[in-house]
């Protein structure tokens, strides 16, 4: 081939590559085009179809589109399908085929709803297409199966009409001793028609005639007291019950008996009353009326932050050696032995002069004691203990108290702004606090005697002043002077009960309570100078290393010491010495592991054992605080036995009478309590009896509660701890003095916010911190809640006709009722204990249930107040084209060529 | 053959498929394309309300057929009513146009004045767009003219 011709087809190979390029511009541009168009068509048909309406398409095919009550006639053409989709009606069909035809021909199309084609036209596939344009539009309202229109309702209640509520009459831990007054507060509205029962729950160990309102209504004995309460139904007073104030007087024969320890007067009845005038600023203790020998012992409650008090007394003496005292928590804000009617009024200033502490007082039940008691029926105010205080102040009492590196040497004297706040307190420093304390406690009461007895330097110290306060606060101070800083040597626990030994052997005095508090931080190393099986002071043989060296330095030493039998010589040596004392003097050992005695085994278990022999206790901490409470607890423990042992005075014959006025109170001012909120009714209603110490109770979960309060039989003890979900809300140990000397609330405040569905309790009695009684089996919460009175508005549901409704009432009964009040129809509905039924696809119906399940808090299937039509007001709102909330579809326009 | 003789039949074939490609350019390839692309965006402004929303043939800033989504006959007929080069110059365009409304097939006597169909012409893609004219399905066709 030559060159030219080679040339010649180059040249025309080139002008085909031009020409085809410029074909396939033209021809991209041309379908480009022609698919924007077609895309055109699928937006705008989507627009006619939410423009035009129902009405507008042929009258025909309209009137068969709004027959089938899915849409009307102002619907777009778009709603329309969608709802006949939804609703998978047949006419969906022809509808949309029909609709399809409004649109000119030029091209294929189809109408599609979440991908389901609802019509087409076509005459080709879209498979075999040129060209595929789609728009899409979402929607909302509409979803398969759900309905399209309907109506939704709201009840309330218009008016409360016989509501079935409680109020009650409360009696104190202990109120005697003689005849006994107090008052049950009725609504206004509710007169003796109208109370359905009337009980009382007492525990009280003799029998009385009872006055309501000084009338006579019978004469009632106990089958029970101490701790468990006997029910009474007081149908033969019921009839001489007022609105308002009605009084409730038991008369007593014998005064020694003639007391009440805890419990209640309870009415239940009707009321329209939609809530009580509650204060929620405040709280009033209306102090009852006592003829005889005043012996009060109660509580307030104080729900919130307390603010100011008012004390209002009035009483009657006669004999001027009576003592008339008020106590709020430990303090006594009155005392006199004035004679006569005595009215006397104290108020915030004479209150904090006295000493009162609103913030220790806040937020808690404080005891109240109230007592007029004759001279001659003496209150124990002196002692007859003898006590030995043993505190080890061996080498390893140089540490910090919850760890093995040296303590912190603070301030030693100053023990409430240095040593207990500190939590790396050095153990000697803290031990002196306490010792001291001991001290100040015990020795407050004429007659008990005490000594203290340390072993330091491997020898047993002792001082021998035994009721001189402060010669023994003096020993304290030199001793610690003496040995300045810190303990030293080895620990001999045999050698110092050897001591008390001695003590006791020395002042063998008969009637005497022996106590001996034994403090240890560690594992005995020595046993006596009379041999491992002997009793002696003196130090003799080494048995083990012991925790520390002898200065203090090297504390590393007690892993195995602690489990294995190296110290078991001094351990027995110790314990035998401790089973003489119980066996010779009858002695009660308090053991206290002091610091982290609790990570050692051997040296527990020794503090248990001669606790254990001696009917004492074992407590340990390594935290300040609560060592000072353990130490207090004891003290009071020690207290407890020599000084009055129960609320109950034996009244001699020669008794002088005393009256305390039922106009007594004390006010207190609180921090506001949240008020409940409008539209609510109050109800006040209480839990059967718990029968166990740690109930878990089950309370209804849609009432606002805005107060609890746990009722606890005490006996002749003192309900001294509750526990509420794990939360301590009263410790009577948090007023520090003896519980003889503290009042013994029978109703102990529960804060409303710790009320759950599922509420676990703990409640126990006692004599001291550390003389637990258990509790009583009777116990029981008394709440009082706010049920709504109106229930939201229903879902939208097809229909709303009412119906015919057959209701069961806590009162008692049955109501049949139309709701609404024009519904004449054949529907019958229940709300009973058998039964309830209904239809849920009725908004009027819903609504009507969901108001009765309010007023059935306690689903027994009874509302606890009467339903009439008039009361009840029931609004219903149809709607159609409900903007529901499913969705959105998406409907979608398909055209294609 | 001499060398002189090759380039200058390789001159003149080469010449001859420039001029072809030229040419071929010069026919398939619309001469305004550009301007024929912008006139079909501009005129899609009649599927508006427009500029007033109410406007009329002597308010009007930008015409548009609608109202609440359907035509409009009273602006269909106050644009009609224009003189031709007036509705050119509020689309925007140069090119001659026509518009015609056609319900079920049967063209519909609005917009007659809209535009004027050339005496010779290349027609280029129509555009058609849909809407209500009261409760009926109407199409709107656009042609555009070269």
């Amino acid at each position: 081939m030559s060159k030219g011709i080679f040339f010649t087809f180059d040249g025309l190979f080139a002008a085909l590559l031009i020409v085809s390029a410029v074909v396939l511009l033209l021809t991209f541009t041309e379908q480009h085009t022609e698919r924007n168009s077609l895309q055109q068509s699928t937006a705008d048909t989507l627009v006619v179809l939410n423009t035009l309406t129902v009405d507008e398409l042929d009258p025909t095919m309209a009137t068969a589109v709004k027959a089938t009550n899915l849409t009307n006639g102002n619907d777009t053409v778009i709603e329309a399908l969608g709802a006949l989709w939804a609703a998978n009606h047949t006419l969906q069909s022809n509808f949309s085929s029909y609709i399809l035809t409004l649109f000119p021909q030029n091209h294929a199309l189809a109408f599609y709803a979440n991908g389901e084609q609802l019509a087409i036209r076509a005459t080709t596939t879209q498979a075999n297409a040129h060209r595929v344009a789609s728009t899409k539009q979402p929607v909302s309202g509409i979803a398969p199966g759900k309905p399209l229109s309907g109506s939704t309702a709201t009840a309330f209640l218009r008016r409360v009409e016989n509501k079935t509520t409680n109020s009650f009459a409360y009696f104190g831990g202990f109120v005697g001793q003689g005849n006994v007054t107090t008052n049950l507060l009725l609504p206004t509205d509710v007169t003796s028609a109208r109370v359905l029962e009337l009980r009382a729950e007492l525990d009280t160990p003799s029998s009385f005639t009872l006055r309501v309102n000084d009338q006579s209504c019978g004469a009632y004995t106990p089958t029970a007291f101490n701790m468990t309460p006997t029910q009474w139904n007081l149908v033969n007073c019921t009839q001489y019950l007022v609105p308002g104030n009605n009084s409730f007087t038991f008369i007593y024969q014998n005064l020694t008996t003639a007391y009440i320890a805890g419990g209640y007067v309870r009415a239940l009845y009707t009321s329209d009353i939609v809530s009580t005038n509650t204060n929620y600023t405040g709280t009033t203790y209306q102090f009852p009326r006592i003829e005889g020998v005043v012996n009060l012992y109660d509580g307030i409650l104080v729900p919130s932050s307390m603010r100011n008090v008012t004390v209002f007394l009035h009483y009657h003496t006669s004999d001027p050696t009576v003592l008339t005292y008020l106590a709020i928590g430990e303090k006594t804000v009155w005392s006199s032995n004035q004679t006569g009617e005595v009215r006397v009024t104290l108020t915030d200033t004479n209150l904090t002069l006295l000493g009162l502490d609103y913030a220790a007082l806040s937020n808690k039940t404080v005891p109240i004691r109230f007592s007029s008691f004759n001279s001659t029926q003496t209150v124990v105010t002196s002692g007859n203990a003898d006590v030995v205080l043993i505190t080890d102040y061996s080498a390893s009492m140089k540490k910090d108290i919850d760890s093995w590196d040296t303590g912190n040497a603070g301030n030693i004297d100053n023990c409430e702004g240095a040593v207990y706040p500190d939590d790396d307190i050095r153990r000697t420093h803290l031990a002196r606090c306490l010792d001291k304390e001991v001290v100040s406690i015990l020795l407050n009461y004429t007659g008990n005697r005490l000594w203290p007895v340390h072993y330091v330097d491997n020898t047993v110290y002792w001082y021998n002043n035994p009721q001189d306060n402060q010669s023994i606060t003096g020993f304290y101070n030199t001793f610690t002077a003496t040995f300045p800083q810190q303990g030293r040597d080895k620990t001999c626990v045999a050698c110092a009960l050897s001591k008390a030994y001695e003590i006791f052997a020395a002042y063998p005095q008969q009637n005497r309570t022996r106590a001996i508090i034994l403090m240890s931080d560690g594992l005995p190393t020595h046993c006596t100078g009379a041999g491992c099986s002997g009793l002696n002071t003196t130090y003799g043989s080494q048995i083990c290393e012991g925790f520390c060296d002898e200065n203090g330095n090297n504390c590393n030493n007690f892993a195995n010491m602690c489990t294995d039998s190296t110290c078991g010589a001094a351990i027995d040596n110790a314990a035998t010495v401790a089973q003489r004392l119980v066996t010779d003097f009858n002695v009660t050992i308090y053991t206290v592991g002091f610091g982290p005695v609790s990570s050692c085994a051997n040296a527990t278990q020794l503090l248990q054992r001669i606790a254990t022999m001696s009917n004492g206790t074992y407590q340990s901490s390594d935290d300040p605080q609560a060592l000072k409470l353990i130490y207090r607890n004891i003290s009071q423990s020690i207290l407890q036995q020599v000084a009055l042992e129960a609320q109950t005075l034996q009244v001699p014959s020669n008794i002088s009478y005393a009256l305390l006025e039922n106009d007594s109170f004390i006010s207190i001012t609180h921090d506001a309590l949240p008020a409940p909120p409008l539209n609510m009714i109050e109800v006040t209603r209480q839990t059967t009896q718990f029968g166990s110490c740690t109930p878990s109770i089950q309370l209804p979960s849609q009432l606002v509660y805005t107060e609890g309060v746990i009722v606890s039989y005490s006996g002749p003890h003192w309900t001294d701890r509750l526990v509420v979900n794990g939360i301590p809300v009263h410790n009577l140990s948090d007023f520090y003095a003896p519980y003889y000397r503290l009042g013994d609330p029978y109703r102990l405040h529960v804060p409303s916010t710790l009320l759950t569905p599922i509420t676990n309790l703990f409640i126990g009695t006692g004599d001291s911190a550390v003389n637990t009684t258990g509790c009583s089996q009777n116990n029981s919460l008394i709440y009082t809640a706010f049920v709504p009175s109106a229930t939201p508005r229903t879902a939208v549901l097809e229909n709303a006709t009412g119906c015919v409704w057959t209701i069961e009432k806590d009162s008692g009964g049955v109501q049949v009722v139309a709701i609404p009040a024009t519904y004449t129809g054949t529907n019958v509905c229940a709300y009973t204990n058998a039964d309830i039924a209904y239809d849920s696809g009725d908004a009027l119906q819903q609504a009507v249930y969901e108001i009765l399940r309010e007023l059935d808090f306690d689903d027994d299937g009874r509302i606890f107040v009467s339903l009439s039509e008039e009361n009840l007001e029931i609004i219903v709102t149809k709607i159609s084209s409900v903007p529901y909330l499913w969705g959105p579809s998406i409907v979608e326009v398909r055209a294609w060529q | 053959m001499s060398r002189g003789q090759v380039f200058t039949t390789d001159f003149i074939i080469g010449l001859l498929l420039t001029l072809a490609a030229v040419l071929s350019v010069v026919f398939l390839l619309p001469t305004d394309d550009v301007a024929f692309s912008d006139d079909g965006e501009r005129i899609a402004v009649l599927m508006t309300e427009g500029v007033p929303a109410n406007w009329n043939n002597t308010t009007v800033i930008v015409p548009g057929f609608l109202s609440n989504d359907r035509f409009n006959e009273t602006k269909i007929a106050a644009f009609a009513a224009l003189p031709e080069a007036k509705q050119k110059q509020l689309l925007g365009i140069r090119s001659d146009y026509s518009i015609t409304f056609t319900m079920n097939g049967t063209v519909l006597p609005l917009c007659t004045t809209c535009g004027a169909v050339p005496a010779s012409y290349k027609e280029l893609l129509p555009m058609r767009r849909i809407a209500l004219l009261g409760p009926n399905v109407t199409m709107m066709e656009v042609r555009l003219y070269q």
